[in-house]
């Protein structure tokens, strides 16, 4: 920072242009932290000053203006828009370092040739990219066929000759992919290769299946993150510094936890088609060291087999989230093992649409659940024609007072934008939070 | 017994300050491990920007050393209630600078003279806070920034980004 400026400049000025008195590298650092380039481009009109500033900030935000997202016919119609204003601004755009790259719009294999571009520019930042996200989907609603993560730019990282290539993979924190197919084999040489990564997350990636090793002790990765990528079936963990791992597949036939010893936020689902052991029993071993502990289980075709769930020790939890779906003939009393191994009392409620066969297994598990249940909460979010004929009935009276002074809380307190997404298969989710 | 440094303010007024709080200031310790500073430090600030340079300063030092002296027992929940004394403390921070713009100002710059960079980092966000979402007319008001555009430049730049001028 130049620091010859700010000392020869006084507040003597008073009813000058306030922002005039800063230098240059100040005015920069507050466009960086407007949050995306649109409001970051807007700045250009404002004086001949700000003319070009913003083309150095190190925020290449290009998510879209709020209000062109509002239906799928404005987004349709705005693509090409969005497509020459994200050319403009990376051809404008002349800093070297960026701290976030990150496209969002609703773009697919069509658009290959612009996305490839994109990302070309991206490793071509001298400096380097640290968080670097493609998130393909704004609604997601077009049956197009996805983006394929480009071999040309693959070719690019891995050449031990090309410095673009170098700066990126060795600068790169965060990676996040949304609705791009990634092979396992760029998949895992991202994991080996940078050795700064410490947020991966990939979302709807079906790629030809791949089994996925994520291994070794130089990994330094703290947050994994698979999200409804089915072409994932065998997967193996073992990174010493992971903090996080959340995982949502279909059908795992294996499902390996090595050496992790400072996990403490876990999420697993899936179709389970196959057996439900193959989601829980991996993680047994981790239970006792575990804050947050989220299942996420399609029942549909799975026999349910109450010893599945494990009798448990729970000592850190403070967070115990059950997504299921089912039939109407599952029984659920399994996981009563589980919330009764839970250190303190919380909430439960419910989320999503619910038909009158889920008010049937609510009632089944609010016995269970009865004394520590959050009536109020779970009154405000049930819909009107459930089986139940009151909250009031279903979990007795006593509940009143722990449901005021808890019921603000939310159902995800431990929610960051990377857990948005959520299993929409199935028509009846339930939800059960201990807090 | 705390080590005193006196801080003179380009309108010669003289603040004591311990050693620890004004050490955040990387200028100030280099001067201080130069041996630079002995007697008086004078500083290209004013006294009302430095009263509020230091506020921060001790606001953060009482901080460090309340977590150095906590064992773990009964931590988190004192964490949380410190978060939000924090938090309660910033937000009257920032309200005060957001009505007197002028010493929010001062500040940024003293900041940068002083090189406190979680001073610095802050008062860009609030900054930048106070500009988000803002169509340029009112940025402009806010800041007294004066348009030095022809209409038809300022036509043809708004033109070049289209859509980021949509309210």
């Amino acid at each position: 920072m130049s620091k010859i400026r700010s000392q020869q400049q006084t507040s003597a000025e008073k009813d000058d242009d306030l922002i005039s008195r800063l230098p240059d590298d100040i005015v920069v650092e507050v466009i960086n932290r407007l949050g995306n380039i649109t409001e970051a481009a807007r700045t250009s009109v404002l004086s001949s000053r700000w003319r070009d500033l913003w083309t150095f900030s190190n925020n290449l935000n290009l998510d879209p203006p709020k209000n062109i997202c509002k239906s799928l016919e404005e987004i349709r119609e705005s693509r090409p828009n969005y497509i020459n204003w994200v050319h403009k601004v990376l051809e404008l755009h002349r800093a070297s370092t960026i701290n976030i790259f990150r496209i969002h719009y609703d773009l697919y294999h069509p658009h290959t040739d612009v996305l490839t571009n994109w990302i070309h520019k991206a490793i071509s930042k001298r400096g380097g990219v640290q968080h670097f996200e493609l998130r393909l989907n704004l609604q997601g609603a077009d049956k197009y066929p996805k983006y394929i993560f480009p071999q040309e730019c693959y070719d690019i990282l891995k050449s031990p000759h090309h410095d673009h290539g170098l700066s990126f993979i060795s600068s790169l924190k965060s990676l996040s992919l949304t609705d791009v197919n990634i092979t396992g084999e760029i998949l895992h040489f991202f994991v080996y290769k940078c050795p700064l990564l410490e947020r991966l997350r990939v979302a709807h990636s079906c790629a030809p299946e791949f089994a996925l090793r994520i291994v070794g002790p130089s990994i330094r990765l703290k947050y994994i993150e698979f999200d409804c990528c089915f072409s994932i079936r065998e997967v193996e963990i073992s990174v010493p510094s992971l903090l996080s791992f959340k995982f949502y597949g279909s059908d795992i036939i294996s499902l390996k936890v090595g050496n992790v010893p400072q996990l403490v936020d876990v999420s697993i689902g899936g179709n389970c088609n196959a057996r439900l052991k193959n989601y829980i029993e991996p993680i047994i071993n981790y239970l006792p060291q575990l804050h947050t502990l989220e299942f996420r289980l399609l029942l549909y075709s799975h026999p349910t087999d109450d010893s599945e769930f494990p009798f448990c020790e729970l000592p850190n939890l403070r967070h115990l989230i059950f997504w299921v779906g089912g039939n109407d003939d599952h029984s659920l009393l399994g996981l009563t093992r589980m919330i009764q191994a839970c250190p303190s009392p919380g909430e439960v409620y419910t989320e999503d649409e619910m038909g009158k066969r889920l008010a049937l297994v609510m009632l089944v598990l609010s016995m269970v659940v009865m004394g520590w249940a959050n009536a109020s909460e779970y009154a405000a979010s049930r819909p009107q024609d459930t089986y139940a004929s009151s909250p009031q009935d279903a979990y007795g009276a006593g509940t009143g007072a722990s449901a005021n002074q808890q019921g603000a809380k939310t159902a995800s307190p431990h929610h960051d934008p990377y857990t948005e997404l959520r299993p929409s298969a199935g028509d009846m989710w339930k939800t059960l939070v201990k807090n | 017994m705390a080590i005193m440094y006196a801080l003179k303010s380009s309108d010669n007024e003289i603040f004591e300050v311990e050693q620890k709080v004004i050490e955040q200031s990387e200028t100030i310790k280099k001067m201080i491990e130069d041996g630079a500073a002995t007697g008086e430090i004078p500083l290209q600030v004013s006294s009302k920007t430095l009263a509020k340079v230091l506020e921060w300063c001790k606001q953060r030092q009482h901080k460090t050393v309340e977590n150095e002296n906590d064992d773990n027992k009964g931590k988190r929940k004192k964490e949380r209630d410190e978060d939000d004394d924090i938090k309660e403390w910033e937000n009257k921070f920032s309200d005060e600078l957001k009505a007197d713009k002028d010493v929010l100002f001062d500040l940024l710059l003293a900041s940068n003279y002083l090189d406190l960079p979680a001073l610095l980092s802050f008062l860009c966000q609030l900054v930048a806070d106070m500009v988000a979402g803002k169509m340029p007319e009112e940025i402009r008001r806010m800041f007294n920034i004066e348009n030095d555009f022809t209409p038809e430049e300022e036509k043809a730049i708004t033109a070049e980004h289209g859509w980021a001028f949509q309210p």
